[in-house]
């Protein structure tokens, strides 16, 4: 599934996605660049972020200061291995819907709480327009 | 368009006995973060200066992540109310005004009648009641 949805994705942009970025290392606090990815200003400088599906969410995951990157893998429970709350759970799943531009209810957004889960969601969501 | 800056008692983790937080309360509370990082994302500055754009976006999205993290552990129903009004009240007025900052309130200093007494203490007494549930996280600059 992931594979297929790969390649249907792959298909529809560059093959890298750019995403607005202000002119701060990646490993600056995620929560501000995160914000300010989520609002898309279009006139900073841009950072590539892989194609795919699981290559972005772990790399998104990667930007946020509140995880270690040495806990984190595909099956790493947010609030159970990673430590994190719900609300860094709220912005989490925000900063994938607007990477990956969809737009994912509440009643569907608070049952994702690993990496792998949205990955297997997200890939629904895009099987679903292509 | 608009967002503010909400302040709401969440679970701290999924797995933590002993909070009163209904189910409900929780889904409104995460619910009404949602929508402030929603409002952030298409947030226009009334200036329509793009630095203004940034600045606001990044004010709204860093005084939601401030004020939630500070009161996410409340237990009393009659704060977590009032969180939330002063979380929709911020928002709607914030959407109303396209100013992202909160709204403040003219009070003189020693301008309020208090009922008994004419010492500094009834004046702060009343000062905090009188205070708008918009400005309730708010401390007064004087």
């Amino acid at each position: 599934l992931c594979a297929a949805a790969q390649a249907a994705h792959a298909g529809h942009g560059p093959a890298t996605q750019h995403y607005p970025f202000p002119n701060r290392g990646p490993e600056k606090a995620w929560g501000s660049a995160v914000g300010l990815t989520a609002c898309a200003v279009s006139s900073w400088s841009y950072i590539a972020v892989p194609p795919g599906i699981k290559d972005p969410v772990l790399y998104i995951l990667k930007l946020y200061d509140k995880i270690g990157p040495e806990r984190l893998s595909v099956n790493s429970h947010f609030m159970k291995d990673l430590g994190l709350d719900s609300l860094d759970q709220v912005e989490i799943i925000m900063a994938m819907e607007h990477e990956f531009g969809l737009e994912i209810p509440d009643v569907d957004a608070e049952k994702l709480m690993c990496p792998q889960e949205t990955v297997d969601y997200i890939a629904d969501k895009k099987d679903v327009y292509e | 368009m608009n967002s503010f800056q909400a302040f709401f008692p969440v679970r701290y983790n999924g797995y933590q006995n002993g909070y009163q937080m209904t189910t409900a309360t929780r889904q409104e509370v995460l619910g009404l973060y949602r929508r402030i990082f929603r409002l952030a994302r298409k947030w226009q500055a009334a200036s329509g200066q793009m630095e203004d754009t940034i600045k606001e976006k990044q004010y709204i999205l860093n005084e939601a992540r401030t004020l939630f993290q500070k009161n996410k552990n409340l237990t009393d129903t009659d704060l977590i109310k009032q969180c939330i009004d002063e979380c929709t009240a911020r928002i709607e007025i914030g959407l109303h005004y396209q100013i992202p900052y909160p709204r403040p309130i003219h009070l003189p200093p020693m301008g309020l009648t208090p009922l008994r007494g004419r010492g500094l203490r009834s004046q702060e007494k009343l000062r905090k009641f009188s205070k708008p549930v918009y400005l309730k996280s708010h401390d007064e600059v004087s």
